[in-house]
């Protein structure tokens, strides 16, 4: 597989002031990321996400180590000319219009006007925003103009995405629309790398995922390697004795009642849930599901991050 | 090309919106109405009197405008993020300078020629003669302010936009008195190492006072060829490409 992102050993520290001790905020990250894949990057807040990201995108140095994009060094105009980049806090010239900035952009891009003028066009539809292309930035909420930097990330059509918080000040229906619209790019071909705090999001759609903190890299891999599945089920029934059940149920097992009245019985070390469906079935129980227990990516996350 | 011409027209365009520029605009065509329709001086003292507030305004609106859209793109953009998305497309960071440097000399320029316009039109209705020198003086002055942009933008590289604001103002006047000045103390001294000393520290900075041409406008002095102007435009250009280097180099290395 070829790789987008090559993150090779890289350190970041930085100096604030004479007099004040150097800070470390990456420390030997060794990463890549090949095309094609959603690559979901995590950490607590403070981990070097910000960072890691600001490397890649040549926005500061390196104090040792090196990042290439497409086998090429990251500062080179050719390769930024295929990445799209949305920043964590979209800020954008709030004096321009989405029309405005987006053909300021495009101009740098060397897109030709007829091109240039059309993408705008479906780009700022594409993300709900055609009705306010000339209205003025500083009039939008937050949720706006992430909508216009999402649009301003895609105006290119990049082959790499870098998002940082992608869904960040989205309603939940702009979020879905995210998610969509990452998948949709994913099926494109396109790479994206992103990090977020919505880890349910970033379980959706990571192909792979990394987890950092404090400057160090502490897990990297497919998220099935991440989170593997345990032994163990878990059933939602309703009308079911179960009393009557855990007199027939040779297994251990936990339940509790779940919000909407019905029961969830867990089992863990269950290899296969065939014997306990069909006791539930004799006792006149009514299955409505039957689900293999897995952690979450929030469960592996905490413990992961508490390890170190 | 079409990189510089985007941040220049985005940067005149923001210039334009905001409306600082209109303040002093208006300000400015307050003046030379007000000095227009001043007649309590005989015709002479009159005439004298218009050039002299033309004189005067038309490089101050030029340095306030000048000043306050250059102190403030760098440190703004870099402070509230906007210049993350901006700098991670394909332009390097020397064409970021140069792309500001061009939308504020464009920006100044313009109000700078409003208000001369404004005055020529007085002046013209006045039946005024209105000399080539004058023109040359307007010249000299967008010239000037050519350079003092090229010194702020490089001054906002490593300051804040409050204290780039300060020192720019302060070196405007330091840049206009400092040459005469120095000059006095040389010819003074009497110790070698010290007139050494006092030469170099008289030849590298830029001087405004160079391009102070309001004495041949107030007291009608012979007209001069344009050609004149041509040493007065290669010692900015000199000026403002050493300045806008240092601006570049140190805004290549700069951590966003």
């Amino acid at each position: 597989m070829n790789v987008a992102i090559q993150i090779n050993n890289l350190t970041k520290i930085y100096k604030p002031r004479p007099f004040l001790p150097p800070k470390k905020a990456l420390s030997n990250l060794s990463l890549e990321i090949y095309e094609g894949e959603v690559f979901g990057f995590l950490g607590p807040n403070g981990a070097g996400k910000s960072t890691t990201i600001k490397l890649i995108l040549d926005l500061i140095k390196p104090s040792s180590g090196y990042v290439k994009i497409f086998d090429e060094k990251n500062s080179s105009k050719k390769i930024k000319s295929r990445l799209g980049y949305l920043p964590e806090f979209s800020t954008y010239n709030n004096y321009l219009t989405p029309r405005e900035l987006l053909t300021m952009y495009g101009r740098i891009f060397k897109i030709d006007k007829q091109t240039l003028k059309k993408r705008i066009d479906e780009l700022l539809y594409l993300v709900k925003m055609d009705k306010h292309i000339d209205e003025r930035i500083k009039t939008f909420s937050k949720g706006m103009i992430q909508r216009v930097g999402i649009a301003q990330a895609l105006l290119n059509e990049p082959d790499l995405l870098i998002l940082d918080e992608p869904a960040s000040g989205l309603d939940p229906i702009g979020r879905k629309e995210i998610r969509d619209l990452i998948l949709m790019l994913k099926q494109k071909g396109k790479t994206i790398f992103f990090s977020s705090h919505e880890l349910t999001e970033v379980e959706t759609l990571s192909d792979r995922v990394a987890i950092i903190n404090k400057g160090e890299l502490l897990k990297i891999g497919l998220l099935n390697e991440l989170i593997p599945y345990k032994q163990g089920y878990e059933f939602i029934v309703y009308e079911l004795n179960i009393d009557e059940f855990k007199e027939r149920c040779k297994q251990p097992f936990s339940s509790e009642k779940t919000k909407t009245g019905e029961i969830k019985i867990t089992i863990e070390n269950l290899e296969l849930p065939y014997e306990i469906i069909e006791t539930i079935k004799n006792l006149n129980g009514k299955i409505i599901s039957v689900r293999r227990i897995r952690p979450t990516l929030e469960e592996t996350f905490m413990i992961t991050i508490g390890e170190k | 090309m079409n990189t510089l011409l985007a941040i220049i027209i985005t940067t005149v365009r923001e210039s334009i919106r905001k409306k600082q520029l209109y303040v002093l605009l208006i300000f400015g065509i307050l003046v030379v109405i007000l000095t227009s329709l001043a007649n309590f001086f005989e015709m002479n003292e009159q005439t004298r009197f218009i050039k002299n507030i033309s004189i005067f305004i038309i490089p101050i609106i030029g340095v306030i405008v000048a000043t306050f859209s250059s102190a403030r793109q760098l440190p703004n953009e870099i402070e509230d993020k906007s210049i993350h998305p901006l700098l991670v497309k394909p332009i390097s960071r020397w064409e970021y300078i140069i792309g500001k440097y061009l939308g504020v000399l464009v920006i100044t320029w313009f109000s700078m020629l409003i208000i001369s316009l404004i005055f020529l039109c007085f002046i013209f209705l006045k039946n005024i003669p209105i000399t080539a020198t004058f023109f040359q003086c307007i010249i000299l002055f967008l010239i000037q302010i050519a350079i003092y942009i090229s010194i702020v933008l490089f001054f906002s590289t490593i300051l804040s936009h409050g204290a780039n604001i300060v020192l720019s103002l302060l070196l405007f006047v330091l840049l206009h008195s400092y040459g005469p000045k120095l000059n006095e103390i040389i010819s003074g001294s009497t110790n070698i190492l010290h007139r050494i000393f006092l030469k170099i520290l008289f030849w590298i900075p830029p001087h405004f006072d160079y391009f102070n041409i309001s004495s041949a406008v107030i007291y009608d002095y012979p007209e001069q060829s344009f050609i004149i102007l041509i040493p007065f435009l290669i010692y900015a250009i000199i000026y403002i490409a050493i300045f806008l280097m240092f601006a570049g180099a140190i805004f290549s290395n700069k951590e966003l």
